[in-house]
């Protein structure tokens, strides 16, 4: 099959004022991932996971530098002109960042929000844009979505406004989700619920997702690969069920030994 | 063991609320000397209520909290301030907890001079010490909050807390905003002071997955009332409440392989 993403000797650096060398965040960063896919990339704190997903989607602060080539449905996503690659957003790769509250605009009711997604991809109608939003808001497992549509993202819970942004980042059914620590700022039963979600909607639509996340748990439920990040390189590529039998770096292995019960599974 | 901590009847409503549903709602509990009981439940249980109400950082509506067999209630002047020596908090998000403005050192050593335990040289000693016992360069006391990353920061929170003495320590979410690896290393660290101090630990989270690491005892929470207060291996292989299965529940199951199964490739 071919790629649907192939990132190819990704370096993504930043100047320091008053330091002469940049900083290099990610090394030759390369990995691909076919259409359906769903891969973890799983790293601590630092070792450069956001500053991944950011580069794909092309919303790198201005002072980073990114050199190397991310291959995404037939483009070069560097060296896309930002209207280009504004088209592509949402329509073809969408991205859950982690806090939904600064995600959101919180002075625009939560249904808005989602139908300027839709209105913004080209639908005229703002009624049916509405409509849109609310059969979306409804399909994230949102209860009483018409009137939770009108609410706004104080007014809703965590788990809710990370619902109302899945269904901003699925509206335009994209082929490929990119879920940034998701539910790390959500409760433990919260979590479970939007980690559901994410993997029936990923596996109705067939849409390829990679789910970032500095806990192996949260990846390995999800995930059939996983990419394994440190300090910037990627430093293990393999199926979960393998990284989960045997990690092969120590650093992987640490990741993987946070997570492990205190007792051996029987 | 005698119970360092007892609850009765706490309740506490808060008065914009609704009286038919107390944030705490008749809850009793006791704390051994030197045990972790884990109080645990989804958010907007009353578990965070219960840590504050201890501290008397907010007014019970009814109940007593008897620390060391004296009611905290009804403490004051000396008593008072001797309590609030003894017992220590360690919040969630060291990023809220400690003052932008203040140094490190300045941080830690404000309990000692606000109960003037010594004098201003020796306090400085102290906090070089302190920072050392946290695993943290005693270098560290010249430097603000916001030149340490957040693992640090909980580790300053920590020392803060121990410069006082105290018997028992509430650790409210204290590594949930930690990544696995820092919240590991934190959670060894508080085993570690708890059998060198001899520490009382009441261990407030959301995830019961930290919780069996760390736990005595496992006291659950639903809707301001205790529904299940077990051993923790029996909580976790025999839970009675469904809140408490709930819970279990929502813990990621990760496909652990049978070790005897060699996977291929």
């Amino acid at each position: 099959m071919t790629a649907l993403l192939q990132v190819e000797g990704l370096c993504v650096s930043v100047a320091h004022p008053g330091n002469s060398d940049p900083v290099s965040l990610l090394r030759d960063v390369r990995f691909a991932l076919s259409p359906g896919e769903t891969v973890g990339v799983l790293g601590a704190s630092g070792s450069g996971k956001t500053t991944l997903a950011l580069a794909l989607m092309g919303l790198l602060p201005r002072d980073f530098t990114a050199t190397g080539a991310v291959h995404f449905d037939g483009h070069e996503l560097l060296s896309l002109s930002e209207g280009a690659r504004r088209s592509l957003r949402a329509r073809r790769i969408s991205i859950v960042f982690q806090e939904p509250l600064t995600a959101l605009n919180p002075r625009q009711r939560i249904g808005a929000q989602v139908a300027e997604v839709a209105r913004a991809h080209g639908e005229r109608n703002a009624t049916r844009a509405h409509r849109l939003a609310v059969e979306m808001l409804s399909r994230t497992g949102l209860d009483d979505a018409d009137e939770r549509a009108h609410r706004f993202p104080h007014e809703v819970s965590g788990g809710e406004r990370q619902r109302a942004l899945l269904a901003m980042a699925l509206l335009l059914d994209p082929a490929l989700l990119i879920a940034d620590e998701p539910t790390s700022a959500l409760d433990v039963t919260v979590q479970a619920q939007v980690l559901q979600l994410l993997r029936a909607q990923q596996r109705e639509r067939g849409m390829a997702l990679l789910l970032v996340s500095h806990d192996l748990g949260v990846i390995a439920t999800t995930c059939a690969r996983t990419i394994v990040l440190h300090e910037g390189h990627v430093i293990e590529d393999t199926p979960t069920r393998q990284l989960l039998a045997a990690p092969e770096q120590p650093q992987s292995r640490a990741l993987v030994d946070a997570v492990r019960p205190p007792e051996p599974a029987p | 063991m005698t119970a360092l901590l007892e609850l009765r009847h706490l309740t506490v409503e808060y008065a914009a609320r609704d009286r038919r549903a107390p944030a705490v709602d008749d809850l009793s509990l006791a704390i051994s000397r030197g045990e972790t009981l884990a109080l645990v439940g989804e958010s907007g249980c009353g578990k965070t209520s219960v840590g504050r109400a201890i501290l008397r950082l907010l007014e019970p509506t009814a109940g007593s909290i008897l620390f060391d067999g004296e009611d905290v209630r009804t403490m004051r002047g000396d008593v008072l301030q001797r309590f609030r020596r003894r017992a220590q908090v360690v919040f969630q998000d060291p990023n809220a907890s400690l003052d932008p403005r203040m140094r490190i050192g300045e941080i830690v050593r404000e309990g000692i001079d606000i109960h003037a335990l010594m004098p201003r040289p020796k306090a400085e000693l102290r906090v070089a010490h302190l920072l050392e016992e946290v695993g943290l360069p005693a270098s560290t006391a010249a430097r603000f909050p916001h030149e340490c990353s957040g693992g640090e920061r909980q580790r300053i929170a920590i020392a803060r807390a121990l410069a006082v003495e105290p018997e028992f320590l509430i650790l409210d979410e204290a590594v949930s905003a930690l990544d696995v690896l820092v919240r590991q290393q934190v959670l060894q660290l508080l085993a570690t002071l708890q059998s060198r101090r001899k520490l009382t630990y009441l261990f407030i989270a959301h995830d019961l997955a930290v919780v069996e690491r760390v736990a005595t005892r496992v006291a659950v929470m639903h809707r301001g009332r205790l529904v299940e207060c077990a051993p923790t291996r029996q909580l976790f292989s025999a839970p009675a409440a469904d809140a408490t299965r709930a819970l279990l529940a929502a813990i990621p199951r990760i496909p652990w392989e049978t070790r005897a199964s060699g996977e291929g490739r």
